[in-house]
């Protein structure tokens, strides 16, 4: 007997109506026989498919649970069979029932019906149903055959598919799809934006009119990987717009698998990066700017320094050469003013001897105005290279030597030891000389100069003192004292160039030391020099 | 003989005064710069004409000279076989230190800072002829 196979579709109406009639198609042999065979068959049909297969009477009470209802739904036949449909109703779906049974009893079907039904276990799932009257051989309708589909993770796809869509549509990167031959498949609303085209305008097109001139060729290279399932990322390159223009965009491009994983074709993020990589551009250009003039204030700063240099350098040589050729002129002067004192002073009267006098005494301070100068410049000019120098012996032998020192009474009193420093020896020398000739000098008229000398430590310095017992400094001169040329005091007073502290100041600036005193401007002053101590590699060779 | 190597015409005058106020009546001869000077000393050195170009007895050298400096000069007496016995005084207006080591080791005998008074050119030429 030929059997008609029926493909188990609960989409084809005819099947709900299997558990009761079926139209004979083609049969050979006994009709009862027949009619058997193909209920039994239609039986296993029902009862071994997938879906839902349940018949219920038109109270609702189910009267038939097939092997997929009790996978879907968790309830076995015996339990389902003769209970309410309700059962797997949700508590918020339960007035769907009534509204369905009514339906069906007017004949009417009820296809893809979406909505929500409890398993045993209380989980929730999303079903698609189909329900059909089922009727009695006189046409009377006497129930229902319901065809649920679990579609929960149908719905869920279609949820994941949803949000993915949105999330495409929504970003402002164009992303594109195309397939394996580059065509352009999808195109989001930033594609839109971005290169200008409608959606409409080019899916089914090659990705290629994208591509300006000269570009072409990296379509190729970027299906190429795709096929193989490498991913490219951050590709800059160049499109082009609807309009023409050209654009710098960065690419990433992914390729797309099916289910079985094979590649079939490729998606593509585009971000434009034209302001970037204009800013870029602004950028380095800035930099190669600043550093270009940089380099040329740097060049200005050398060449203006270079110029200062050879200035000073200049104007040092000058008062060097020119106080040098001064001497002579004025020794001159001395000379003969002295040898008319000495060879015509008979001849003078009192008048014409003082006038010599002055001539003497003037050319005197010239000279030693000129020395002063000399001593300054050379200071300035010199390489000092600084060595140990023993306070105790240079102090001594200033004390000793300078006829200054010696000229009437003048007490020294010498703290010993004097401590050592790091220095230059006729640079210290120089600079004691002119601080003690200074203590002697600057005393109040019948005063015995008293000269004190010591050094103390200070961290990594030594400290010399030179105190005397003078008329002082007043405070508020003392910030010019040490300044060139500076003079607190008329020459009848006491005499002096104004330059002696300022010898002692480039002195002791060029040994890298600092210099300057301390006076109430009534009781005397006290000068200092401070000096590093000697640097060690002398001390092992100093004893 | 005194040979006095000196180009101020005032430090001549004034060194010749010095000279007359110790009471040094000794001939004095004079070169106005370096370069005189060598050739007179040359001359002198050669003994051709004693009469003309006497060996002197002593030599008073500025330092600063024109042609030929002081020390070169010195540094060529040094270098001759009959003038180098001949004690050089160098005269200088310089107090430096630098100046003074030099000439003690170019070979002078003594530096006397200009103007010398009759006093130290008394006593110089005293010392000198004690050595002598």
């Amino acid at each position: 007997m030929n059997i008609a196979v029926l493909a188990v579709d609960p989409r084809i109406p005819w099947m709900t109506s299997a558990q009761h009639q079926i139209e004979p198609l083609h049969v050979n042999g006994t009709a009862e026989n027949e009619r058997l065979g193909r209920n039994r068959h239609l039986a296993a049909l029902v009862d071994f498919s997938d879906d839902a297969i349940i018949s219920k009477d038109l109270n609702g009470m189910i009267q038939s649970w097939n092997k997929g209802a009790e996978h879907i739904f968790g309830y076995t036949a015996t339990e389902a069979i003769g209970q309410s449909i309700t059962l797997v109703f949700p508590k918020d779906r339960f007035d769907e029932e009534p509204e369905i049974l009514s339906r069906i009893r007017q004949g009417e079907r009820i296809e893809h019906f979406e909505t929500v039904r409890r398993r045993k276990d209380g989980t929730f799932i999303d079903v698609s149903l189909t329900i059909s009257p089922i009727k009695d051989d006189s046409g009377r309708i006497v129930g229902a055959s319901k065809i649920a589909r679990d579609i929960t993770e149908q719905k869920r796809a279609e949820e994941l598919r949803r949000r993915f869509a949105a999330i495409v549509e929504s970003s402002d990167d164009a992303i594109i799809s195309k397939d394996l031959n580059g065509v352009i498949q999808s195109w989001n609303r930033g594609a839109e934006q971005m290169f200008g085209y409608l959606a409409s305008e080019v899916i089914g097109k090659p990705v290629t009119i994208l591509m300006p001139e000269g570009r072409t060729d990296e379509e190729p290279q970027i299906l190429a990987r795709i096929r193989s399932g490498i991913k490219i990322d951050h590709y800059e390159t160049v499109r082009r717009r609807k309009d023409g223009t050209l654009l710098d965009i960065s690419l990433s491009v992914s390729p797309i698998r099916d289910n079985s994983g094979k590649v079939i074709g490729a998606s593509k993020i585009a971000r434009n990066i034209t302001d970037k990589k204009k800013a870029d551009a602004e950028i380095q250009r800035a930099q190669h700017e600043l550093a270009k003039m940089n380099q040329e204030l740097e060049n200005r700063v050398e060449a203006r320094t270079a110029q200062l240099n050879k200035a000073v350098a200049q104007m040092q040589e000058f008062s060097y050469t020119i106080s040098h050729d001064l001497r002579g002129p004025v020794r001159a002067m001395q000379g003969y003013a002295n040898a008319m004192l000495e060879d015509y002073s008979d001849r003078l009267d009192e008048q014409g001897r003082e006038y010599l006098k002055r001539i003497v005494r003037g050319s005197d301070r010239m000279d030693q105005l000129i020395r002063d100068v000399l001593i300054y410049s050379r200071l300035a000019q010199a390489d000092v290279k600084t060595d140990f120098v023993s306070l105790d012996e240079l102090v001594q032998d200033i004390v000793d030597q300078y006829p200054d020192l010696h000229a009437g009474d003048v007490e020294i009193i010498i703290r010993k030891p004097l401590l050592p420093v790091e220095g230059h020896h006729s640079s210290m020398t120089q600079a004691v000389s002119n601080l003690l000739s200074n203590a002697r000098k600057f005393v109040a008229p019948g005063v015995t100069p008293r000269i004190e000398i010591w050094t103390e430590k200070r961290g990594n310095n030594v400290r010399l003192w030179v105190k005397d017992n003078g008329i002082g400094v007043m405070p508020m001169f003392q910030s010019r004292l040490f300044g060139m040329f500076e003079r607190l005091h008329e020459n009848e007073e006491y005499e002096g160039t104004g330059i002696g502290l300022a010898i002692v100041r480039k002195a002791v600036e060029k040994m890298g030391g600092t210099t300057g005193m301390e006076s109430d401007g009534v009781n005397g002053s006290s000068f200092w020099i401070e000096l590093p101590r000697p640097s060690n590699l002398h001390t092992l060779s100093s004893v | 003989m005194i040979f006095l190597v000196e180009d101020d015409p005032n430090d001549v005058f004034l060194m010749e005064r010095a000279m007359r106020k110790g009471n040094l009546n000794v001939p004095m001869r004079h070169a106005k710069n370096g370069r005189d000077a060598i050739e007179y000393l040359d001359a002198a050195g050669k003994q051709t004409d004693p009469a003309a170009f006497p060996v002197p007895t002593v030599i008073f050298l500025d330092l600063k000279l024109p042609l030929v400096h002081g020390f070169d000069v010195l540094r060529w007496i040094k270098q001759q076989s009959t003038v180098a016995k001949v004690p050089v005084v160098i005269l200088s207006s310089s107090l430096e230190e630098e100046d003074r080591k030099k000439a003690d080791e170019l070979g002078a005998q003594k530096f006397l800072v200009k103007p010398p008074t009759s006093e130290s050119l008394v006593e110089t030429l005293r010392e000198l002829s004690v050595h002598n």
